[in-house]
């Protein structure tokens, strides 16, 4: 709830006309809508880029209606959605196979495919695309300085030594701020998700057992 | 029970190593996540900023006006009906004249009448410049109108104009510097273009329409505007060059960066020999601007000779010379003539 209130704290700022806060709103939010957008527009940068511009002129026009029930991106992931179906439409896309990806259900289906340690299923391709996306909605969820030091971790495979050596801080901060962000990963993952991410790992294996 | 509170700690650690491991997995194989260009944030910035600032500004303005409004209902009372009587019978008033060059007139009821400057037009009346002629046009709010030459506009509704034939320029005097310093200053003008095609609506900026040949073609010099059809609506950020065809067909082009600041599809605008830019630039395209700038009618005898118009790219300087000069300049280089008439050129195979 208090990063809701970051966001309606940025949302305050921008509805009083602050440049600054205007700067750091496009900064943050342009890539993580774009990052949405990309996969629904059968990864067109440039129609991406023109949905994501959009979007955002939709979003500061309606900034008012911004309540802080969701974080800041989902509601402008909400806006990315009407743009959306619009391309589609202008595409003459069938638009069923992208409102897919944001049921629930098949981002449970997306995330039990990458959990699996058996990948038998003709469909784990496809579920393995959708859960990446997830997993970047999830990072983009994420305090920024979060997100980061996961990458750096897991995808760039840096040793917490490594990691306090590039942000310049101890290896014992950095262990900390690791352990906050893993917390913070798996919190997200339950709030987009409905589902812990242990339960779903442990669900997963269960059924694989049987 | 210290047994079972050790079993539930390691199984608790154990929880916690396995979902660190699944993160990690999950993270590692999602791989990089997509980044956009530099180029597209900067084109965007720009753009969703002029939005952002006016709906600041509407907002504001929103704020102020609950506050005359609840000033108002004070003093409402003394004079209301006088001044709602002088009101009613007046007729509105859109735009007043600010400067003329050449010839222009307005069709008022059944009058036409010369304008002058400082000439006051109203709701319904009809404004038409004769070649060569332009008139800049001043509203309340701080927006100017410069009608081009050979151009006949008429003004539908308080915030409404439609136009009927030739180009204009608008500048809503709320570019993104200015509406960021002034709060105060500037009051949003929720001036729109109609057009037999579609409406064109501002965000803070600067742009052409251009009725003069069988499209609309809309160009933003700076902010964003908002073009609106029967069945869709299209944002055209600042250097986008937008032609809209009468079947409703969109094509958007981008202006070369030189047309943003110093020439492109309001060369017309500039006082004296106008600058014609050629680097680049189709051959069609930049007969265009000569046509905008001497209100001169461009037509082609043939399919065949504008499609060689449009594919021809020309290369040079900057051509500042009048426009039936400059005319000439450029077709010496090709297999192309002019052929003059009063009102218009016809463009046709150089007979040699």
């Amino acid at each position: 709830m208090a990063r809701y209130d970051q966001d309606l704290s940025l949302v305050r700022e921008l509805l009083d006309g602050n440049a600054a806060a205007f700067e750091r709103f496009h900064r943050h939010y342009f890539q993580r809508v774009f990052r949405y957008v990309l996969p629904r527009v059968r990864n067109r940068y440039d129609v991406a880029q023109d949905v994501c511009q959009r979007t955002l002129m939709r979003g500061v026009s309606k900034l008012s209606g911004f309540r802080g029930e969701a974080s800041l991106l989902t509601w402008l992931c909400q806006i990315a959605g009407n743009e959306l179906k619009l391309q589609w439409e202008r595409d003459r896309v069938d638009a069923a196979r992208f409102l897919q990806s944001d049921d629930e259900n098949a981002m449970r289906a997306a995330m039990e495919a990458v959990a699996s340690p058996f990948r038998e299923r003709p469909d784990a391709m496809r579920l393995q695309a959708e859960a990446v996306q997830w997993v970047h909605r999830v990072l983009d969820e994420l305090p920024p300085n979060y997100a980061e030091v996961l990458e750096w971790k897991y995808l760039d495979g840096l040793s917490v030594d490594d990691i306090a050596l590039r942000s310049k801080q101890s290896p014992i901060a950095m262990q900390s701020l690791l352990a906050r962000a893993r917390v913070a990963f798996r919190d997200e993952f339950a709030k987009l998700l409905g589902v812990d991410l242990f339960d779903l790992l442990m669900d997963n294996e269960g059924s694989n057992d049987e | 029970m210290s047994k079972q509170l050790s079993h539930e700690s390691e199984s608790r650690s154990s929880k916690e190593k396995r979902t660190d491991a699944i993160i990690g997995k999950l993270v590692s194989d999602a791989g990089a996540r997509e980044m956009p260009s530099a180029t597209s944030e900067d084109d965007s910035f720009a753009v969703v900023q002029a939005a952002w600032q006016d709906a600041v500004m509407q907002r504001q303005n929103a704020k102020r006006m609950t506050f005359f409004a609840v000033a108002a209902t004070v003093l409402i009372g003394v004079g209301a009906t006088f001044a709602w009587q002088k009101y009613a019978q007046a007729p509105s008033f859109v735009a007043s004249v600010a400067e003329l060059k050449g010839a222009a007139q307005k069709h008022r009821a059944n009058d036409v009448i010369a304008i002058e400057a400082n000439a006051q037009l109203v709701v319904g009346d009809e404004l038409q410049t004769m070649p060569g002629g332009k008139v800049l046009l001043h509203r309340d709010s701080g927006l100017t109108v410069i009608v081009g030459p050979a151009t006949k506009i008429a003004w539908e509704s308080r915030d409404e104009l439609r136009l009927l034939a030739g180009v204009l320029y608008v500048d809503t005097g709320l570019d993104e510097s200015l509406a960021a310093e002034s709060d105060n200053q500037v009051t949003r003008d929720a001036f729109t273009v109609l057009t037999q095609v579609g409406r064109i609506k501002h965000i803070g900026t600067q742009f052409s329409v251009d009725a003069r040949n069988s499209e609309i073609r809309v160009a933003v010099r700076s902010g964003a505007v908002v073009l609106q059809t029967d069945n869709k609506e299209s944002q055209i950020a600042r250097g986008d060059d937008v032609r809209l065809m009468l079947d409703g067909t969109l094509v958007r082009e981008r202006l070369p960066s030189t047309a943003e600041h110093t020439s492109g599809p309001w060369d017309w605008l500039a006082l004296g020999d106008p600058q014609f830019v050629i680097e680049n630039r189709t051959l069609f395209d930049v007969m265009r601007d000569m046509s905008a700038a001497s209100g001169i009618e461009l037509h082609f005898a043939s399919q065949a000779v504008e499609t060689q118009a449009r594919s021809l790219v020309l290369h040079g300087p900057p051509l500042k010379l009048a426009p039936s000069a400059a005319l000439d300049a450029v077709l010496l280089t090709t297999q192309l003539q002019a052929n003059r008439q009063s009102n218009s050129v016809q463009i046709d195979e150089r007979v040699y």
